[in-house]
Formats: structure tokens, C-alpha cells, sequence
């Protein structure tokens, strides 16, 4: 079996070097036909992005968390569109291993359509899949497109598509290395059906999907040999290659600017599958030398029999995401950007686990490399000049990420995410400004959250709360962006099964920055048996519908429990209330620095508490009417600066109190050894 | 039938005048402070022309159609009322939340990828100006929580004494079942009655929007209240001015679905982007009339560049979710696509970009406008690299009203432009018009393969005073544009083109065919009583408008789409009923045929069943037109036409060349003018590069081509 | 080098001064210790229970704080000002991050070099 081993895979992310044909072909484009060129092949991403939004049918499809791309004839990507960056960048992984193992048999042919969701084989994780087409002109394969979507729906051992249970690939459902599913710009039938066993459980959104994939691949195909009909195969070879190159140069530049040095950053989680525990599930170390970067991730807890393992190229994805949206956001989503940034991943860590292991929630641990890297880069990048104002802290990514499965109200089989706490998560505090409130999805930035109405016209769901979460944020000199929160009834059926995915209850995901604090964790909230509906229908006045109040007061009555984050499916009645969360965004720097006109704002906008204005910012102010007292304002922070001093004590002493400590044993099961987390023993699986 | 069509745009107001057979047209600056005055000077010049005052003129006219680009823009700007918004209990921040990524909206693709830089809009009503109320309605119109009226009267006293001046309603479900809205509002009109001094206006979001989506229909029903007032006042001074000087006849506005309606009967969001709506109605007509099935309609004004579709004789191409500002409204419009690039847009170096030079989307408009209309503009644009390089005459612009400061462009682009890249002003304005050109060139491409086609199968209209300008460039790939004698005020002359079109919407969920076993319906009623209420409502509001509605024609138009699905596509419904299977297979075809041609025949998917969301209804009244007329054709040869000649550089060549000018108004049918040649008219001047030519055929209508 | 073109800032609150290889407190001048150290050695320190700060809304296990059994934060102040130079969440007793390892002899030889010049106390690659 030629399961791409870490090697194959890291080689084949750099672009390979420019052929003869290639350099000639880029030689003869003149100047101004490029810029034209570059222009049309950002043009044939959004078009093609359009006809993907329309044609998709799970909510990541209709949000736009999607990813279309283009490649080289060898399979390097050279332009991608405005969605999930972390899906294009390791398509060259799946295109080079085609054409290293199946030129000969089954073939490469004009009309092929090329499909495959496996991580083992260069994907993020099972539900993110990919159609691959080859772009031939009179028999020379020019080019590649992709088109790839995360649908909520695996046919695994729990509805949703990302199996929070499963401790090997063998539980996640369907795993399809690379295959060509497609000849003569048709599906094949035997596929099909294949394929639909599996989605048995919202076959609608399955089957749609995939269409989906194949026809935005084929757009972008069309396009490109447009281009080549209109303007020369090798206007497009050459063309493809300059921008490689352009790019390239633009990322050394842009490297080259930062000063040298070795930069860390650090993240935990608290729970694998819905078992508490601890671990490292980054330790980042940058090395920056001149125009290149390593990453090295040594020092990662060990990888684990649950599915929150992530492979190596996953991570590199999840790392882009940062890179393209802070760093190289004016470069084009091409792996010649990577080519000056190397990996280094240790075998056996939750980053680079074995062949079996699960990693159908690998996005809780890849979302915090990515996490690590925009921490570590704040740190590379705040001493220069042009790219200060580009720093920030990571997204506030802790969120709930609920499946809702069952037959809905209009008699169909359905199983989806609800996605609005996916698409409103908090924007980290930035070097110039505040993070911006439930600015997206931190994913794929560009995504949407569905109206209300949306949600309960096609599930069986009315939802009775949909707001702003105070003090979701974390407090700062410029204060991360606030997180939202939702309450869903189940309604209109008998009943439904809910689970949910997640991470974050008990340690904050993102690591604030200079000096602010991190945003709050989510606990996993359900209330059985609620009287909500009724108190409702009997318009009981006292009934409020405020998240604090309902929290803090109880003021819905029922069986409420308080769990971890990721729960396993549970069959949910009419009348039963879940609560679902996103993060607000990790702060920046020292609250006290926060002007309090801001703090004022802050509370108008109900984005923080009174507590929080007090204690946190220290401001005197009138909770009636909002007014300031700045003098005592002033008094308060230099009060609590002085009480900074009498408390916090130097380094050594401190030190020597602080290294005697060590968490419980029980916690500490999957993190490795304490506190450098190796491995302490095999995996079985 | 004598009319009056009148566009005002962002630098100036266009009109069309069909008189006793005559047809005039006259252009004059907007004037922001006060859309009344532009509009009322730019008749008084129609008048003047047919050697007439206003009130010998005015009651004579059967119509005033009037369009705008700008005015929901500029109003937008300004501040509206303080508005309270009124929600249900629980979603007070659905418009906070703007659906997350609310910060693309209104904003270029490649802007977006900065997440360091970017920001959501201010809301037009703040956080502290938002209430939410205890009821709900759930997704079956059913009410799972009665309205609690003393909460309404609380906490509308509360809005008012934090300084409400108006009201928005907006519940969930609140277009499905209106009775918790309705109450709402008569309990504000109970509180503040409405002959009080504080009248405040309110209204209500399912009124406004009659579609599923909280944020969408919230957010129209927000920009109509805090427009309305600012736009009743203006509108009564155009009406107050009209009637003083004797007109008798109504006021027609254009709407963005391509609808016409008395202005006191119109809400302020569906009369954005009426201007380009009313160009690409025009272009329809005007396609049709000379058998072109495909056109690419193009308006380069001042500040913006309006890209509009005719595919297959058919403009029925909508946006259900556009952007209006930065806001997204649930109000279907016909699609036109805007960019900021027009004869005002700005030339400007970017240093963080390594010296790339970028031309728009700033403009500066028509006040203080280009460097050399030396009103104080001190930033080139456009047109300032367009005098530089001896296309347009600093004599005759404005057909010589406006003198033109030549000085003035030449030390505004060697200011900011040569010195800072190093190069010539003269080698600085040529790029400039190469870049604006070139993002005008790219923009119709991607609209052109959006639709599934190239470039090829279609022909350029140029409309707009820098369309001629600029053709030559922006054509790309289009083989022939064509230049009419009325393309400066191409949008006031579409209005005059269009028929009065009342269009009507009921949202309602209906399953045409099965999933899985692809059964067609059985059930016919829900179909036919929807349309049939459509149908008396359109009758009752013609009979009102004073029109015969047995005159009317009909037109079913359905959103629908495939089980499994999330974006609706509109389709034509080939009947009004159903009454058979074959009736209702009729109705799916027609809509796996469109879904097809505008998607890719990959995703037809009847497996999944077909379903209808909405309903429109369009009642047409014909309205008679003015065709252009046909001349005979004379000799190819233009010299008759020329007056004069000057030094032009053109792109490619190193020195400037002594260039023929012609007069356009002197050329005759079946002349053809040779490249290098400038077409001077009185409100725009046409450019022919040495590769190109330009014949003026039957009608008039100048032919551009290699 | 004049006293302004060798200060150069690091992060919000940290300065470097390249000739003295010092970390200095960008808010009042005071000076941390040696740059070739993690900055972390010359601040003061303190263990925050986290429940302080993020304000336990229940009395339930999971209650919107984090866990102070699971982690703590640790707060480095200026032992100038008081300034709250940087934050880390960390379990109990984790060691804590040398986050920034500066190369200094790079720097001052790519100065040297005129790679880049400090403008306004930040790096810019020379053109």
C-alpha cells in the first residue's frame, strides 16, 4: 500500500523547481498580459466560488466555507479563493500521490473526475472532501482544479461526520483515498451507490454535495482551458509559473524583513473525545533564519486512542489559515509561499499519530497550531515597522458545535450542524484595534451564520435566544471580539438526537497577547424536561429571555446539567432546551491601558458586564447613567498597579513555588510525561 | 404621448424628453445638497430647448419617470432619524451579529483578505436603541408566546425617552403571521397618537419584506425608516414644484425589480439602484428593436461603472440577498453589478504595495470633481489623465459649458502620480487609463462567464458621459460596441422604454414534486388560490392607479428550488394555474431548463424533489414608445464632419500624433470614421485608437470595432 | 548609533536596546535585564486564579471559569510601573514559555549590513 509517508508528504507541499518549458513559457508573457492573467484566474475563483455556494446544500456549502483551487500540471497549487485556505494548501499532497501511483493504472484522462476525503492520504479530516479534476488541452494536461467541502454527514458511528467516540479510522465511517470516481466528465453509477450508502442518513444533502464538488471543479476546468483556447497552452503554463515565482518572492521578502531568532508558543486542551484530560496539544518552537522558517513541534502531547489526532499536513493547513489571513494576506494562496517555511513533527505525538488512529476531530488540535503560530508571529513580527499593525491574537475558537439528526418537520431524514456558533466566533484583540465581534468562522473567516428563520424552517428547532454573550470576550488594552450564544428548542417533532463536538470547557483555547487575558471556556448546557414552551405559552411576564439572567437566575425550570463541551448523541424531547456557545476573542494587552470611554461603549453595547467594567478594567463610573468618573477612575488603576507590585514577586522565588506544583494524576492520562509531555507507552488501537 | 424621464446620477442628472415626436436630451451637474434642484434646472433645460417655460411645458406631459443611482447612498451618509428597533425578545442582536462575516458585505473580494484591517459597519440603530418584546411566533405561523402588551408600552417609552423619532418592527416570523407586528404598532399608535407633534413613522419589517430571513428583512425595514422622512421631503419638493408649474400627472419611480410605481407608494429601498435597473431595461428594449439577443450593458459615469446582463432576450437575472451600503436587504433586485471607476475616480500611488498604482474606488465626484474642473479638486482622476492625453478638449467638455483647467490635471498627476513612480505625466496618465480600463474589461468578463458564456456571443452597449471614452479599452474581448446619440443619458432614456409594471410577492412553501419517488402533486389549490390573491390584489391597485386591468398582461414568475437545496432560483411559470400533471410537469421543466442554463446540468437534482418558496406576480401595462428612426445611408467617407485636428498620444506610441476631430452631431448615417480619430459631442467625446473604426449605421448609432 | 536608532520595540510593552542588550519597559523606562535572557526573569510574578478574572456565572463543575485545578494564570508585571507585561495560562506548575529568543549578533550584523534601519523604534528592510 502506498500510504504517502511524512517524507513524501512535506516534499510534495514545496512547489517543484521550474522545468525548461516552464521558464520559456513565463519569459514570453509580457508585462501587463500578467497582471490581466492574475486578474482572470482570480476571476475563475469566484465565479467558480458562486457556483459552489449555490449548487451545496450542507450549511459549511451555503456559508461559503469552501475552498476552490488551481494547480500546476505537477500539482503545486497556484491561486485559491477567498474560503477555507486550509483545504488548498495540501491539495498538491493528493494530486502528486495520483500521479505518482495511478498514471499508469487506472490512468490520467481528460474527463476524470478524482475524489477523496482520507486524512491518511492528504486530507484534513473525513468529512472534508475533495473533487479533483485534470485540465487537458489536445492531450497536454495543463493544469489541476479543485473544489472541496465539509460536509456534516460520514455515515460513521455517530451522525454528524465527526465521530467524537471513534478511537481508530475504522469507527469514522467513509475513508476514501484518492480514487477516480468519474470518467468522460460523468460520475459513475457503481460509485454512486457506493457512495450514497453511506449517507443513508440525510441522503439529500449527501448526494448535493458531492455534485456540488464535481461541478465546481469542472468550472474552474472550463475556465482555465478557455484560457489556453483563447491565449496558448503556454500562455497558461507560463502564466502559472510566474505567479509561482512572484509569489514566492513575495514571501522571502516579507520573511526576510523579521529579525532572526527563535520564537515559542504553547497551547492545552481539556478534553479527548468527552473524557477530561489535559494536554499539550501544541508546543511551537519558530526558528526564523533569514528567509526561512521551521516549525518545529516537538514537545506535543502524544497522540491518543481517541479522534482529536491530526496528521502533519492538517496542521500545515490549519497553520495557513493564519498565514493567509494575517501574513501573506496580499499574496495568493499558492505552496510556492510555503516553500522558504519547513515542518519538523514528532512520530507518535497528537500531530503526526499512527496509520489507524481516529482524526475525525483533528480540527481541535490543528485549530491550536494554527492558535500557537499567530501567538508565536505576534512576537516575530511586532518590531517591524510594515507589519506591526498586522498582529493579533488567535480567534476566540472554543465553540459549540452541535448536530442535530432525526426527521424533521417536514418528514426527511436530516443530519446538520447547527453552524450559527461556528460562523460567530470572536476576532482576538489587534495592535491597533479591539477584536471584532462574532466577526466569523475561525476556519474560514468569510463564512456566514444562518438566520433563525433559516434554521427552523428546515429543522426541527425553534430557537428562543439569539445574542451577543456578555463576558464571552477576553478583557485587554484592545479587548477581543465578543462571542454569541443561542438557545435551541427541540420543536415541532417528538423528538431528535443531538451531539455535540467541542473543546474548551474547562482551559481557554487561545493564549491572549502582551498582557490581556483569554476569552471564557463554554460548559456543555442542556435543561430536560424545561417548562420554557409552556411559560411561554402562558406569557408568564416574569420570563425574561436574557442568557445572564436565565443563567444566572435559573429562570427556566427543568433539568438542567452542566457537562463538558463535547457530549455523544442523546435523544432529546419536544420541549428540551440546548445551549450553544462561541468564543469570544483572547485580549491585548494590559486592561488598565483600556480607555474608558471604550469600557462605557463596551457596556452600552452590552458586550461586557458591570462586574467585568470594575474589576477588570477598574473604572468608577455611574451604572445608572454610564458617566464617567475619571479622576477616581485613575485613582483605582494606579491603586491597582500598586497592589501589582506588593503581590507579584520576582522570578526566582516565585519560580521555586510555582515548578514544586504538578496537576492531579487523573487529568494527566493522555498529556505524556509531566511536564515535557512524551510518550509513555504504545497506543492500541 | 409626451414624457419626461429623469436619472439623477453621481456627478450629473440626465433627461429624456419626448415631445410632439421630438426627442431631446439634456444633462446637468447633480447637485447633492438637493436633489430637488437638479432635478427641477434639468426640465427648465428640456423646456428652454423647445423654446418653452416650464408651465407651458409641464401640463402637457402625460408622465415623469424618475430613477437614481445616488440617492439612497447619499442619504445613507447623512444622519437619519434616531430610530428604535423593536425585535422580539431574545434576538436584540441579530443585526449586531450580522450573520457573523458581517463585514464582507459591501466590500471587493480582494479587500476582504486582510483580517487585521477590517471592521463591521456602525449600525444605523445602536445596541441602546434596541428592544426585544415577549412574544413569539414560531416557524408554522403558529404564536408559542402571547404578546405581553405592557412589555410593548415599557419599553416603547423607554425608546422614546432615549430619543426614538421613528419605529421599526421587526418579529420572527412576523411576515407569516403579521398579528403580533399589527399590535405592536397600534400600541405606539396608542401611546403617540397620530396627530401629535411627535408623530413618529413606523414600520414594520414583514410589511416591507414578505420573505423568510430576520437579518435581511430586518435591515430593509431599517434603511425604509431611516430613509423615509429625508426622502418624503425631497420627493414633495420635486412633486411641490412640478404641481406649482402644472403638472397634473404622476410621479413614477423606478424600482430595482424592474417595476414602475407612484412615488407616495414606493419604500425607500426598492428605489436603490433604480438608475442602472432603468439602463438595463432600456438596453432590452433597444436590443430587441435591433435584434441582438445578447447584450453586455455598460455605464461609466463620474463615480461609478454599472454592469448590467441581457441574456436570451432576458434580463430576469436577480440578487435576493443584495448589498445595499454595507447592508445586506432581503429585497430581490435585478442583478447589475456596480465598481467604483468612473471619469472622477481617483488615481493613486500605494507605497505599501510597492508603488502600485490604483484608480478608484475613491471618486471625487462632482464636487470638488476632477483636478481641472478647478473647483479645488487637487487629486487626478481620470478624466485629468483624459485631458493630458488630448482625448477630451478643455474647450468643448460640457459642450463647452464647463472649461476645462488643463494646467490644473497636468500638477495634479505629476504630483501625486510621475514624481513618486518617476516617470513622465504623460506616461503616468497612460497607465492610469490603461488600470480603470482594465478593471472595467475584468469586471464584465466575470459577469459574462458567471452566466455561462464568453465573450464572443455578446455586444458592448456604452452608455454614460466616459463611456465613448473608454470603450475601446474596457471591450476586451466583446467583438462590436455600440454608441448611441443618447448614450450620456442612457438611463433616463431606459426609463422611458419601460411599461408599467406593478410586481407583487407571497412567500409560500409549496412541494411540486417528491422526494425520493418524484411524484408530481396532486394538490392544486395552494397554487392557484396564492396566485389567484395575487392576481385580485393587482387588478384592485390598477383599477386605483386609474389603469384597465383587463389591458394588463400577467406574468408568474417562482422561486423554486431542488429538496436539498438552499438558494432559490427564479424561474418563469409557462401558466398562471395548474389544473394537471401535465400542467404541473410543465412548471418543472421550465425550471430544471433555467436552473440548467444558469448553474451547470451537474446539479439538476430532481431526486430531491422540486419545490416553490415564493410567488411574484408582474401585471404589465404597455406603455407606447418612441423606436428610433431609420435614415438612409450616405457615403462612408466622414471629412464633412471634421473640425479640426490636435496632438493626441495614443497607447503604444511614443509621441503625441495630430489627430482628426470629428463633430458627432455633423456625422451621417453610413460614414465611417478610421482610427486614430476623437468624435467630439455635446456631452461626450468618443475614442477611436489607430487599430479601430467607428461607422455610424441606419439609426445613428456609432459601431465600434477593429 | 544614537540613542533612537537602537531602541527597538518587541512587543507592546517591551523594548529592546540593542547596544546594552537590555530588555527595557516600554511604559516607564525601567530596565528588565539582560536581553539574551527570557524578559520573563527580570518581571514580577503572580499565580492568578483564574476564577478572578473570568467570573464563575453557576456553581456547577463546568461554570464558565476555567478550572484553577487545571490552570492558573500567570501574570508578569513591570517591577517599574506595574504594567501587565504579559499573560500565560498554564496548568499548575508548568514551566513557562521562553517565548522570544532574540538573535541579537544576526540583528546588529544585518544592521551593520544595512538590511534593514530602525525607524521610529521599529525594523524596516532597507529597499
Amino acid at each position: 500500500m502506498p500510504i504517502p509517508t511524512l517524507a513524501e508528504k512535506l516534499e510534495w507541499l514545496k512547489p517543484a523547481p521550474p522545468t525548461e518549458y516552464e521558464q520559456q513559457c513565463a519569459a514570453k508573457i509580457p508585462q501587463g498580459d500578467y497582471e490581466i492573467g492574475v486578474q482572470i484566474t482570480n476571476d475563475i475563483l469566484d465565479e467558480s466560488m458562486e457556483v459552489f455556494v449555490r449548487a451545496s446544500r450542507s450549511y459549511f456549502g451555503v456559508s461559503g466555507d469552501s475552498m476552490v483551487a488551481i494547480f500546476t500540471a505537477n500539482g503545486d497549487l497556484i491561486n485559491g479563493a477567498c474560503g477555507t485556505y486550509l483545504h488548498a494548501i495540501i491539495q498538491p499532497i493528493i494530486i502528486k500521490f495520483i500521479k505518482k501511483y495511478y498514471a499508469e493504472n487506472p490512468g490520467i484522462r481528460d474527463g476524470d473526475i478524482w475524489y477523496t476525503n482520507d486524512a491518511l492520504y492528504g486530507g484534513i479530516h473525513n468529512p472534508d472532501q475533495v473533487a479533483i479534476m485534470p485540465v487537458f488541452y489536445k492531450g497536454q494536461l495543463l493544469a489541476w482544479t479543485t473544489a472541496a467541502l465539509h460536509t456534516t454527514e460520514t455515515g460513521a458511528t455517530e451522525p454528524g461526520g465527526m465521530p467524537v467516540s471513534a478511537k481508530s479510522r475504522f469507527e469514522e465511517g467513509l475513508n476514501l483515498p484518492p480514487i477516480k470516481i468519474g470518467e468522460n466528465f460523468e460520475i459513475k453509477n457503481d460509485f454512486l451507490e457506493m457512495y450514497c450508502a453511506y449517507g443513508m442518513r440525510a441522503p439529500a444533502m449527501f448526494v448535493s454535495d458531492l455534485r456540488a464538488r464535481c461541478t465546481t471543479a469542472d468550472r474552474a476546468r472550463v475556465r482555465v482551458l478557455e484560457l489556453a483556447e483563447k491565449r496558448g497552452p503556454e500562455f497558461v503554463v507560463g502564466l502559472l509559473r510566474k505567479m509561482s515565482d512572484t509569489a514566492e518572492a513575495g514571501a522571502r521578502k516579507k520573511i526576510r524583513a523579521l529579525p532572526d531568532g527563535v520564537f515559542r508558543a504553547i497551547t492545552f486542551n481539556d478534553a479527548m473525545g468527552w473524557t477530561p484530560a489535559l494536554v499539550r496539544s501544541c508546543f511551537l518552537t519558530v526558528t526564523k533564519r533569514g528567509e526561512r522558517l521551521v516549525f518545529d513541534f516537538h514537545g506535543t502531547s502524544p497522540e491518543t486512542p481517541s479522534s482529536y489526532n491530526v496528521h502533519p499536513q492538517a496542521v500545515v493547513g490549519h497553520v495557513a489559515n493564519f498565514m493567509y489571513e494575517y501574513m501573506f494576506h496580499d499574496l495568493p494562496i499558492s505552496s510556492s509561499t510555503f516553500a522558504p517555511i519547513d515542518f519538523i513533527f514528532p512520530e507518535g505525538s497528537l500531530v503526526y499519530p499512527g496509520k489507524t488512529a481516529a482524526t475525525s476531530c483533528c480540527v481541535y488540535i490543528g485549530m491550536q497550531a494554527r492558535n500557537a503560530t499567530q501567538s508565536a508571529f505576534a512576537k516575530m513580527v511586532f518590531s517591524n515597522g510594515a507589519l506591526w499593525h498586522q498582529v493579533a491574537a488567535p480567534p476566540g475558537s472554543q465553540h459549540t458545535s452541535q448536530i442535530c439528526a432525526g426527521v424533521s418537520q417536514w418528514n426527511l431524514s436530516v443530519s446538520d450542524v447547527l453552524s450559527f456558533m461556528l460562523n460567530t466566533m470572536g476576532q482576538g484583540g489587534r495592535a491597533g484595534d479591539d477584536g471584532m465581534d462574532s466577526y466569523g468562522f475561525a476556519w474560514c473567516a468569510f463564512g456566514r451564520a444562518p438566520d433563525s428563520e433559516q434554521v427552523e424552517s428546515e429543522l426541527p428547532i425553534t430557537i428562543t435566544l439569539s445574542q451577543h454573550w456578555k463576558d464571552s470576550s477576553g478583557p485587554g488594552l484592545h479587548r477581543g471580539g465578543s462571542g454569541a450564544t443561542q438557545h435551541w428548542v427541540v420543536h415541532k417533532v417528538p423528538g431528535c438526537v443531538s451531539m455535540c463536538m467541542g473543546n474548551g470547557s474547562k482551559v481557554p483555547l487561545g493564549q491572549p497577547l502582551f498582557g490581556g487575558y483569554a476569552s471564557s471556556p463554554i460548559p456543555g448546557i442542556s435543561i430536560r424536561q424545561a417548562d420554557l414552551l409552556k411559560e411561554m405559552a402562558e406569557g408568564d411576564p416574569n420570563l425574561t429571555l436574557d442568557f445572564r439572567s436565565i443563567v444566572e437566575k435559573g429562570s427556566i425550570h427543568g433539568q438542567w446539567s452542566y457537562e463538558l463541551i463535547a457530549r455523544g448523541p442523546k435523544p432529546y424531547a419536544e420541549g428540551d432546551v440546548l445551549f450553544g456557545f462561541s468564543g469570544g476573542g483572547p485580549g491585548y494587552g494590559d486592561p488598565l491601558e483600556r480607555d474608558p470611554a471604550l469600557v462605557l461603549e463596551d457596556l452600552r453595547k452590552q458586550i461586557i458586564s458591570d462586574w467585568t467594567a470594575q474589576n477588570i478594567y477598574r473604572i468608577a463610573y455611574d451604572p445608572e447613567r454610564r458617566k464617567l468618573d475619571a479622576e477616581k477612575t485613575k485613582e483605582q488603576r494606579d491603586q491597582e498597579r500598586r497592589a501589582r507590585l506588593a503581590r507579584g514577586k520576582p522570578y526566582a522565588e516565585f519560580e521555586k513555588a510555582w515548578s514544586a506544583q504538578k496537576p492531579p494524576e487523573e487529568i494527566l492520562q493522555w498529556y505524556g510525561s509531566w511536564p515535557d509531555a512524551r510518550p509513555l507507552g504504545p497506543v492500541v488501537r | 404621448m409626451n414624457s419626461i424621464d429623469i436619472d439623477v446620477g453621481g456627478t450629473f442628472t440626465d433627461l429624456v424628453l419626448h415631445y410632439d415626436g421630438q426627442t431631446l436630451i439634456k444633462k446637468v451637474p447633480t447637485t447633492p445638497y438637493d436633489l430637488s434642484v437638479c432635478f427641477s434646472r434639468v426640465i427648465e433645460e428640456g423646456a428652454a430647448a423647445l423654446d418653452k417655460k416650464l408651465d407651458e411645458l409641464l401640463p402637457s406631459v402625460d408622465m415623469i419617470r424618475y430613477s437614481t443611482t445616488i440617492a439612497m447612498n447619499r442619504l445613507i451618509e447623512r444622519k437619519g432619524p434616531r430610530l428604535g428597533l423593536i425585535t422580539t425578545e431574545g434576538h436584540e442582536d441579530v443585526v449586531l451579529i450580522g450573520r457573523g462575516a458581517q463585514w464582507i458585505d459591501g466590500t471587493r473580494v480582494q479587500e476582504r483578505r486582510n483580517l487585521a484591517t477590517q471592521h463591521k459597519p456602525d449600525p444605523l440603530v445602536p445596541r441602546d436603541m434596541i428592544v426585544g418584546v415577549k412574544e413569539r411566533v414560531d416557524s408554522r405561523g403558529v404564536v408559542i408566546r402571547p404578546l405581553d402588551e405592557n412589555d410593548v408600552r415599557e419599553k416603547v417609552r423607554c425608546l422614546v425617552s432615549r430619543g426614538a423619532r421613528g419605529f421599526v418592527v421587526s418579529l420572527l416570523w412576523g411576515f407569516l403571521n403579521p398579528v403580533h407586528e399589527r399590535r405592536v404598532k397600534e400600541i405606539i399608535r396608542d401611546e403617540y397618537k397620530e396627530f401629535h407633534i411627535g408623530y413618529m413613522p413606523v414600520v414594520l419589517a414583514g410589511q416591507v419584506v414578505g420573505k423568510l430571513g430576520e437579518y435581511e428583512r430586518t435591515l430593509a425595514a431599517i434603511l425604509d425608516a431611516y430613509l423615509q422622512r429625508s426622502m418624503q421631503i425631497e420627493l414633495s419638493a420635486m412633486w411641490d414644484r412640478l404641481r406649482e408649474r402644472g403638472y397634473k400627472k404622476p410621479l413614477l419611480m423606478i424600482q430595482s425589480s424592474g417595476g414602475i410605481a407612484e412615488v407616495f407608494r414606493t419604500s425607500a429601498s426598492r428605489t436603490f439602484n433604480s438608475g442602472p435597473v432603468s439602463g438595463l431595461m432600456g438596453a432590452h428594449h433597444v436590443a430587441k428593436s435591433l435584434g441582438y439577443h445578447n447584450v453586455v450593458m455598460t455605464d461609466m459615469g463620474g463615480t461609478s461603472f454599472d454592469v448590467g446582463m441581457v441574456v436570451k432576450d432576458s434580463v430576469r437575472s436577480y440578487d435576493f440577498r443584495p448589498i445595499i451600503d454595507r447592508w445586506m436587504v432581503g429585497i430581490t433586485m435585478i442583478k447589475t453589478l456596480s465598481i467604483g471607476a468612473g471619469g472622477g475616480s481617483i488615481a493613486s500611488v500605494n507605497r505599501l504595495l510597492e508603488n502600485r498604482l490604483q484608480v478608484g474606488p475613491r471618486s471625487a465626484g462632482s464636487m470638488p470633481g476632477p483636478a481641472c474642473f478647478n473647483l479645488g479638486g487637487s487629486e487626478p482622476t481620470v478624466t485629468d489623465a483624459d485631458v493630458v492625453l488630448g482625448y477630451l478638449n478643455p474647450e468643448y467638455y460640457y459642450g463647452g459649458r464647463m472649461r476645462l483647467d488643463k494646467n490644473r490635471s497636468i500638477q495634479a498627476i505629476r504630483e501625486k502620480i510621475s514624481k513618486p513612480l518617476g516617470m513622465s505625466v504623460e506616461e503616468a496618465a497612460l497607465i492610469i487609463r490603461k488600470v480603470v480600463n482594465g478593471n472595467m474589461s475584468s469586471a464584465i468578463m466575470k459577469e459574462v462567464h458567471l452566466r455561462g458564456y464568453s465573450p464572443e456571443d455578446f455586444i458592448l452597449f456604452v452608455a454614460g458621459g466616459a463611456g465613448p471614452t473608454h470603450a475601446e479599452g474596457f471591450k476586451g474581448d466583446i467583438p462590436k460596441a455600440v454608441m448611441f446619440s443618447f448614450s450620456p443619458v442612457f438611463c433616463a432614456y431606459g426609463s422611458s422604454t419601460m411599461d408599467i409594471m406593478h410586481v407583487y410577492e407571497a412567500s409560500k412553501k409549496l412541494t411540486l414534486m417528491t422526494p425520493g419517488n418524484q411524484q408530481l402533486t396532486e394538490e392544486y389549490s395552494a397554487f392557484n388560490t396564492t396566485v389567484e390573491g395575487l392576481l385580485e390584489q393587482a387588478r384592485r391597485d390598477l383599477a386605483a392607479d386609474g389603469l384597465d386591468p383587463a389591458k394588463a398582461a400577467f406574468v408568474l414568475e417562482l422561486d423554486m428550488l431542488y429538496g436539498g437545496q438552499f438558494h432559490v432560483k427564479r424561474a418563469l411559470s409557462p401558466q398562471l394555474a395548474i389544473h394537471s400533471a401535465a400542467d404541473v410537469r410543465a412548471v418543472c421543466d421550465a425550471f430544471n431548463k433555467e436552473f440548467a442554463e444558469a448553474f451547470s446540468p451537474f446539479v439538476v437534482n430532481p431526486e430531491g424533489g422540486i419545490f416553490v418558496e415564493s410567488f411574484i406576480l408582474k401585471a404589465i401595462v404597455t406603455t407606447p414608445k418612441v423606436e428610433l428612426p431609420k435614415l438612409p445611408l450616405g457615403p462612408s467617407d466622414p471629412r464633412p464632419a471634421r473640425k479640426g485636428q490636435r496632438p493626441v498620444l495614443w497607447a503604444g506610441e511614443k509621441d503625441f500624433r495630430e489627430t482628426p476631430i470629428f463633430a458627432y452631431e455633423s456625422l451621417a448615417p453610413g460614414n465611417v470614421v478610421p482610427g486614430p480619430a476623437v468624435i467630439e459631442g455635446e456631452y461626450t467625446t468618443m475614442v477611436v485608437p489607430p487599430d479601430m473604426r467607428v461607422s455610424l449605421d441606419e439609426r445613428r448609432l456609432g459601431i465600434l470595432e477593429k | 548609533m544614537s540613542a533612537e536608532t537602537e531602541r527597538i520595540r518587541i512587543t507592546e510593552y517591551l523594548d529592546l536596546d540593542l547596544r546594552k542588550e537590555t530588555w527595557i519597559c516600554n511604559r516607564c523606562e525601567r530596565v528588565l535585564g539582560p536581553a539574551r535572557e527570557n524578559y520573563k526573569k527580570g518581571c514580577l510574578v503572580y499565580d492568578r486564579d483564574p476564577r478572578e478574572i473570568h467570573q464563575p456565572l453557576v456553581s456547577a463543575a463546568f461554570n464558565f471559569s476555567p478550572d484553577p485545578v487545571w490552570v492558573r494564570i500567570v501574570e508578569c508585571y513591570c517591577p517599574g510601573c506595574g504594567t501587565q507585561i504579559e499573560t500565560e495560562y498554564l496548568p499548575p506548575g508548568h514551566p513557562f514559555t521562553h517565548d522570544i529568543e532574540l538573535d541579537l549578533d544576526g540583528l546588529k550584523e544585518r544592521l551593520r549590513k544595512g538590511e534593514y534601519v530602525i525607524r521610529n523604534r521599529r525594523l524596516e528592510a532597507a529597499e
